[in-house]
This record gives structure tokens, C-alpha cells and sequence, in this order.
């Protein structure tokens, strides 16, 4: 989707009307009556003070006004990447959903993204998935957003499964908006190496979530982890904690999944800002994990990373980039493919908050349905 | 060989590599004062 078509989707995100739109720009909606069409020069007075601006094709196109004088919760920042995380996670939700059949209805959203919705009384209040929802016209679903950091997606995957295979819901869609406050997070790093300033996508995701068809992956609970106060906070226990344990656990060893979905930001992206390639310093990680339990031998390690692992792929989009962005891949393989089992590993830095020194991550495997072939 | 015994440390970790809490750990057996430790993200 282009800027300007984005842009349509932040008017009609805009419940409370808080966007301008130059005059003369078209944005593609299909109801521009609720659209406030202003000259390029009340424009420049807004965001002089203290509106943000929305640059369309490099031009001067809307601007999104504070919501408060005082509240720097309803900053017109802080509103402009909470709208953007409204409409790329209503977006995906939509596309989702026309592309699947209606029957059964959607009975609940979970939210996964990283954006804090809400005013100085109640920073990062949330269930933005609410309104999400609202935005994508799906009107049957209750909603809550789940926050973990960048865990939060594979962490709602778990919540929703739960609530599924205990009937609590029949239909479930975890749904996740871009972050716009993640857009050239490491200019400074790629401009010093005189490298293109590759952030410059936001991301969405809706992943649904049904009970056992006996055709589409399972998402095995028995399986699913989360990093637990006491395991430690060191990389390998961290990936010992959300791999070999919730394996072994479920009678499985590391050379029993076929693939591994990390933390899969393009290190095209992160290599010249100085960030490495964090992808492959996860699957060292796990072959590491692997030789010291016997599973393979030293000199394996490389084939282990090579063939379980993949070159990554995503944007920097935090939430978005860690292990979920295989799931549509990992879907046609365990159905059409040659894989039987795919674990998904998402870590969260919580530490970021200042409120703990610890970090986080949740993970599961998704299996090939054993129920697959035989409808035939 | 650096001996840490004594010594003043600032822990900057990195999650996908060593965190700061590890660093904090290593340092202070081996004698040294850690000052202040931040584990940082850089995705």
C-alpha cells in the first residue's frame, strides 16, 4: 500500500477528528464527507503548534492536531503512531478476513502491538484492538490487547489457542498495527556508512485462530512456553528456556523440529547500522544448545543453522519482525509442503521500560495436522 | 588477562548477546564493582 492510500486509512481511523488534510489532496476514502479539508497555510500554523505533520510523496499532505494542551499521553506524536498502529493493524484485519470465508464469526481480538493507547491518567490503557475492530468492521468480536514487547504477538498466540481449545471462543484473530515510531530507528547508523535508510515500511498482522479442522497446522499448547521470572535473563538461558525445555517436555529434541522462527530482522538492515546479524546470532545460539545436549555434533553446528534456520527477512518492526512473520510460510509448509514441525521463539525487551532488568519470550509449536490426507 | 579486582565497571549489555545482568554477574566475581548496568535492544 502507497503513502497516500495509507494515508486514507489514518482519516478514517481518526475517530475523534483530529486530522487535517491539505485542500488539495485526494486521499482514496470512500466517504470524504468526515474528512476536515484545510489551506496549505492553516496547515503550517497547526503543526507550528504543535500538530505532526504527515508527509505524502514528500509533500506537506495532512497533520494530526494534540488532542491536549498539557497531556503528553495525547500528544499529537504520540497520537499520530497510535493512529498508524490503528489503521496497518486494521488493514491486515480486513484483508484477513475478505480473504476467508465469514462463517464462524470472529468472536475475539487479541492485540499484540507495542503502541501505549490512552491519556496521562492511564498511559498505555489499550485494547487498541477494540477499536481495530471497529475500524475493520467486525462487529461480532469482543477485544484486549495482550503486551509483552516484542513477544506480544507469539504470547497472544498462546492466549488465543488457550481460549480456543477450551471453547471459551470459536474464532479468535490475533491482530498487531505497525510502529510508526520505529520508521528510521537506526538512520543515524545507516547515513554514517552511507547506506539507504531501509525502515521505511510499517508492518501488520492478523493471524486467525479456529479449533482443529483436521487440515490447518495445530498450534500445540503442550508445547507453548514463556520465559519464567527465575529462568534467567543470559541469551542461552533465555533460548534454553523457550526451546529445549518446552521440547523436552513434550517428549521432542531439537532435531525434531524442522525449522525455527527467531527473531527475523533483515540484517540487511540492522548489519550497516552496527546491530549484526540477529537472526543468525539466535541459531548459533540453538546449534550451541544442541551440541551440549547431544543432539548433534560440534561440527554439525553450521548445517543445524543452515538447514533449520533461515536468512531473515522482516522489517524492523519490532513486534512484528520477532518469529511471526514465517507463520504464513510455516502454514504452507506444514500443509502443502515437507515440514512437520515449526517452533516459533519470540524474545521481548522489557528491560526497556527501566521497570525490571529482566527480558522475555514466548514460544510454541505448530505441527502438520495428523489428520491431514486422510479426509481424502 | 585483566584483573577486576577493585575495579569500577560499566555493564552495557545486549539482549541477543550478553545481557547486561551476565556481565554484571562475570564482573563482581571477579572481584570488580559494578557501577551501573543497562542491557540494550537494538531492533
Amino acid at each position: 500500500m502507497d503513502e497516500r492510500a495509507f494515508a486514507g486509512w489514518l482519516a478514517r481511523a481518526d475517530s475523534a477528528n483530529l486530522l487535517l488534510v491539505a485542500k488539495d489532496v485526494q486521499l482514496p476514502l470512500p466517504d470524504m464527507t468526515r474528512v476536515k479539508y484545510v489551506e496549505q497555510i492553516e496547515l503550517e500554523r497547526a503543526i507550528a503548534r504543535g500538530a505532526e505533520p504527515v508527509i505524502v510523496d514528500g509533500n506537506l499532505a495532512a497533520a494530526v492536531l494534540p488532542a491536549h494542551e498539557e497531556d503528553a499521553s495525547l500528544s499529537a506524536p504520540v497520537l499520530l503512531e497510535n493512529l498508524a498502529a490503528k489503521a496497518s493493524g486494521a488493514i491486515a484485519l480486513r484483508r484477513l478476513l475478505d480473504e476467508l470465508p465469514a462463517d464462524p464469526a470472529v468472536e475475539f481480538l487479541i492485540g499484540c502491538g507495542e503502541e501505549a493507547v490512552g491519556d496521562r491518567y492511564q498511559r498505555g490503557g489499550g485494547n487498541l484492538a477494540k477499536a481495530i475492530g471497529e475500524l475493520a468492521d467486525v462487529g461480532t468480536a469482543g477485544a484486549l490487547d495482550v503486551k509483552a514487547f516484542c513477544a506480544g504477538p507469539v504470547h497472544a498466540l498462546i492466549v488465543a489457542g488457550a481460549l480456543v481449545a477450551s471453547g471459551m471462543y470459536g474464532r479468535v484473530i490475533v491482530v498487531g498495527g505497525g510502529s510508526l515510531a520505529k520508521l528510521g530507528m537506526k538512520c543515524r547508523g545507516h547515513l554514517a556508512v552511507e547506506s539507504p535508510i531501509l525502515e521505511d515500511v510499517l508492518a501488520g498482522v492478523a493471524i486467525d485462530v479456529i479449533p482443529d479442522d483436521g487440515h490447518s497446522p495445530l498450534l500445540r499448547l503442550d508445547t507453548a512456553a514463556t520465559h519464567r521470572i527465575a529462568d534467567g535473563s543470559a541469551a542461552h538461558q533465555v533460548a534454553a528456556a523457550l526451546s529445549i525445555a518446552p521440547l523436552r517436555a513434550a517428549g521432542l529434541a531439537l532435531t525434531d523440529v524442522d525449522r525455527f522462527a527467531v527473531e527475523l530482522h533483515d540484517p540487511d538492515v540492522t548489519e550497516p547500522a552496527g546491530s549484526g546479524n540477529v537472526p543468525a546470532t539466535n541459531y548459533r545460539m540453538l546449534a550451541a544448545l544442541a551440541v551440549q545436549a547431544g543432539a548433534i555434533r560440534r561440527e554439525d553446528m553450521a548445517a543445524f543453522e543452515r538447514t533449520r534456520g533461515m536468512p531473515g527477512f522482516s522489517p524492523t518492526q519490532g513486534h512484528i519482525a520477532s518469529a511471526i512473520p514465517y507463520l504464513p510460510h510455516a502454514v504452507r509448509e506444514l500443509t502443502s509442503g515437507g515440514l512437520r514441525r515449526v517452533q516459533f521463539i519470540a524474545k521481548g525487551s522489557l528491560f526497556l521500560g527501566r521497570m525490571t532488568g529482566a527480558g522475555d519470550g514466548a514460544s510454541f509449536v505448530l505441527e502438520r495436522n495428523p489428520q491431514q490426507g486422510k479426509e481424502k | 588477562m585483566v584483573d577486576f579486582k577493585d575495579k569500577l565497571v560499566l555493564a552495557l549489555g545486549e539482549r541477543d548477546g550478553i545481557s547486561a545482568p551476565a556481565l554484571r554477574a562475570c564482573a563482581e566475581s571477579a572481584g570488580a564493582k559494578v557501577l551501573y548496568d543497562v542491557t540494550q535492544c537494538f531492533v
